[in-house]
């Protein structure tokens, strides 16, 4: 019967540069990873990178993404290098960008193709209308199973993930 | 550095959590990456800017029917 199980959930008390779910249980098949964040960036909202097993290396190519803006009804592509976005303090407090995404196969030495959904907390705050999603895949650079999972570097001003940002870790076998 | 680096890590076996200040070595690694991003960010403005541009230049010949530079005509052939 397959099983969707909870691993573990950080909830900050205090901001902090990098969050990292360590020593990840190896006894399922793939990992689910939600995350609610928000940081410091004085703006809308931060990109953060995925960081696996501590290495936030992102070659070229290995980081992708489309959003559609309603704003502006478009559909563009993406080759930051940003997989999480996380509300900034120009939304309303207790606003957070909401993430969610599935680590396939990640025991294995094979090369791992991780897919997800990202969001600023909501409507963009600045033009009052539309949403910024983004489609993401991450492949890390090393075929290395994965015993952790986190997120660093924020690259649009911000350097914290701001208190009351949660992340939960689910295994599925 | 006027905010201090802070790393949190919970152990998913143990259930530890730990909340500690970057060392000197990591606080120069970040520094070092920031300025990758910063001037990656820098860059990829700049191209979107000059791609802002050369569409408007692309628009204005259209609309006034004057023929197209090889890089313009690129702007619009899907």
């Amino acid at each position: 019967m397959a099983t969707f199980k909870y691993i573990d959930k950080i909830e900050l008390s205090a901001s902090t540069t990098t969050v990292t779910f360590t020593s990840i249980p190896q006894t399922y098949q793939h990992l689910y990873l939600i995350c609610a964040g928000r940081s410091d960036v004085g703006g809308q909202g931060d990109g953060w990178r995925m960081s696996i097993n501590g290495s936030t290396s992102i070659p070229n190519g290995n980081r992708f993404g489309a959003y559609y803006d309603t704003a502006s009804s478009s559909l563009t592509g993406d080759l930051g290098i940003h997989t999480l976005l996380t509300s900034g303090n120009a939304w309303t407090a207790e606003t957070y960008g909401t993430s969610w995404f599935l680590i396939p196969n990640y025991t294995t030495t094979q090369t791992k193709t991780i897919v997800g959904r990202t969001m600023w907390g909501g409507p963009n705050p600045t033009s009052g209308r539309g949403f910024l999603v983004f489609a993401v895949g991450h492949q890390p650079t090393s075929t290395s199973a994965i015993t952790s999972v986190g997120f660093a570097l924020p690259d649009s001003g911000g350097t914290n993930m701001m208190a009351g940002s949660t992340f939960y870790l689910y295994g599925l076998s | 550095m006027t905010n201090k680096l802070m790393k949190y890590e919970k152990n998913c076996t143990t259930g530890e959590e730990t909340y500690t200040e970057f060392s000197a070595d990591e606080i120069a690694e970040y520094e070092k990456m920031s300025k990758e991003i910063a001037a990656n960010k820098a860059k990829a403005d700049a191209d979107a800017e000059a791609l802002a541009e050369l569409k408007a230049s692309v628009k204005a010949k259209l609309i006034a029917g004057t023929p197209l530079t090889a890089e313009e005509a690129a702007v619009i052939v899907l």
